[in-house]
């Protein structure tokens, strides 16, 4: 927005014709924040409408009770003491995601042997659902953090081992060529190159990982630890608190969608 | 300003199990400070051969020397400039400049990138990325990149083929001035015989499969360039003459093939 201001005062041609050739690249698209925040109200408005009637099953979830739930839960402690360690499993699930499947993903993007070598069991893998490596996970890893962290990893793995090697697999084979020329040895077009054109796929990865994450890190904590968004929900259904419960979930979603937020913005930023 | 020789230089692929030679077999002997255009069709090996000559490739028989030490890689001395610029997209055009002093871990000499920006007549796009330039304005960032770290050999692959006519005549002006200037040793592939008779002062017509060197001609004593030039147009009919027979002879050699 600010360098369409600045375009518009440097230029001299009348705001309005600026604004029109900037809508027609596609840069700037004023109805655009419109029909987001409608969007919005619709989906709100569509759920008060459906919890009303004291008929209706989502009678107990309605969005008013919902909100006083919501309010009550920001002044619990332990509200924040369980969403700090969602967060940091989540930190710690992606993170080991991130240093075991990027030099992965580098290895089957640079070698067609290690992508032919890998194909088989990697998409065998990747297609079993992350939580039912639970009970393996607890007993390999105990109660606790743990297995919870695991199962994030395991998750979030896929999409950044693909989307690395395919990185890899983009990066035009001329720029190798320049670097070459220009003196670099394997580990300068590494350095210089490779990580460079790889970083919007490996961010695209970061981003698809931290979807999954998310999903996963609620069902994981309702299974064998004792604290976390997903172990509050079930703590609420154990004492008939829907309104909490709905305001978890409205937490939940609003999380994950903070979170894409600024990978989003980055991934944006760093496109070539 | 270096001597490159190419010895009796050989190159094979493999096609369908069947060993197909694409150059070869060649010798020629590239003096310091010579402009030399390699002119011949597509695919007659030309390409081959500069990118022996760069290192990029390795000829299956015979060997490629600079100053008599063989040629067994790249060298940033041989500085080669591709028909397409091949800047990096995420680098200003100025760091794309200065690419090869980051790579190889030494001080970039600022005055130096500014100096070359200005002589390939760039300046004021020392900030923009690439995306944004038109196809000879990347193509001059190219050729600043590659003359900014003071090559011995410019390698030059048809550097001006994508470009519309008249830029390419406003690039070879640039070019021939650059040359004047520096007396780099200058290897440039072009299929456009006005292109290599502007700017060479010597010439070798390559023909195709496998390319070999069908006749060189030598333009140093012509420095009026002008192509209205009577001596011009006389080499121009020449070459043509030269490459018409070429593969009017391979021609020949497929319908008696075929028969």
């Amino acid at each position: 927005m600010k360098s369409v201001v600045a375009e518009i005062q440097t230029e001299q041609q009348p705001p309005q014709v600026k604004v029109a050739a900037l809508v027609q690249k596609g840069r700037y698209d004023p109805i655009a924040p419109i029909c987001y925040v409608s969007g919005c109200i619709v989906a709100l408005f569509i759920w008060w409408l459906a919890s009303q009637s004291a008929a209706s099953p989502l009678h107990r979830f309605n969005p008013q009770d919902t909100a006083v739930a919501l309010t009550a839960l920001f002044v619990n402690a332990r509200f924040w003491q369980g969403l700090a360690e969602s967060m940091q499993r989540l930190a710690i699930g992606l993170s080991l995601a991130f240093v075991v499947g990027v030099p992965i993903g580098f290895a089957i993007g640079y070698s067609t042997r290690a992508g032919q070598l890998t194909y088989v069991p990697f998409q065998f893998l990747r297609m079993i659902s992350p939580l039912s490596w639970t009970p393996v996970a607890i007993i390999l890893l105990g109660i606790g953090s743990g297995p919870v962290c695991f199962l994030i990893a395991i998750s979030a793995i896929w999409p950044i081992i693909i989307n690395s090697a395919a990185g890899i697999r983009a990066a035009d084979p001329q720029w190798l060529e320049v670097a070459r020329c220009l003196g670099a040895g394997h580990r300068q077009i590494i350095r210089h190159i490779l990580i460079r054109a790889t970083l919007p796929h490996i961010l695209i990865g970061l981003q698809l990982a931290l979807g999954v994450a998310w999903i996963v890190l609620v069902p994981a904590e309702m299974l064998g630890v004792a604290s976390g968004l997903g172990y509050m929900i079930l703590d609420f259904r154990d004492v008939n608190d829907y309104a909490s419960i709905t305001a978890l979930i409205i937490v939940i979603g609003m999380l994950g969608l903070c979170l894409d937020l600024p990978l989003r913005f980055l991934s944006r930023k760093i496109k070539y | 300003m270096r001597r490159l020789s190419a010895n009796n230089i050989e190159k094979y692929f493999l096609q369908e199990q069947q060993r197909m030679s694409a150059l070869g077999p060649l010798d020629l002997e590239i003096s310091p400070g010579e402009f030399i255009c390699i002119l011949g069709e597509s695919g007659c090996g030309k390409s081959t051969f500069l990118r022996i000559l760069a290192g990029l490739e390795i000829p299956t028989a015979g060997n490629v020397s600079m100053d008599d030490r063989p040629i067994t890689g790249p060298d940033y001395r041989r500085a080669v400039v591709f028909q397409n610029p091949a800047l990096l997209p995420w680098l200003t055009v100025q760091e794309n400049i200065s690419l090869g002093f980051k790579i190889r871990g030494e001080r970039v000499p600022k005055d130096l990138v500014q100096q070359t920006i200005q002589l390939v007549g760039i300046d004021g796009f020392e900030k923009a990325k690439p995306k944004t330039l038109s196809g000879g304005m990347a193509q001059r960032a190219a050729i600043a990149r590659a003359l900014v770290s003071n090559p011995d050999v410019l390698l030059m692959d048809e550097p001006f083929g994508a470009l519309d006519a008249l830029t390419r005549m406003r690039m070879q002006e640039a070019l021939i001035d650059i040359w004047n200037r520096h007396r780099v040793t200058i290897v440039f592939i072009t299929h456009d015989i006005d292109e290599a008779l502007v700017l060479a002062s010597r010439i070798v017509v390559m023909t195709p499969r496998p390319g070999k060197i069908a006749r060189v001609f030598d333009v140093s004593q012509k420095r009026s360039r002008a192509r209205s030039d009577a001596e011009f147009l006389k080499m121009r009919a020449c070459i043509a003459d030269e490459l018409v027979q070429s593969f009017k002879e391979s021609r020949e050699f497929e319908w008696g093939r075929m028969a």
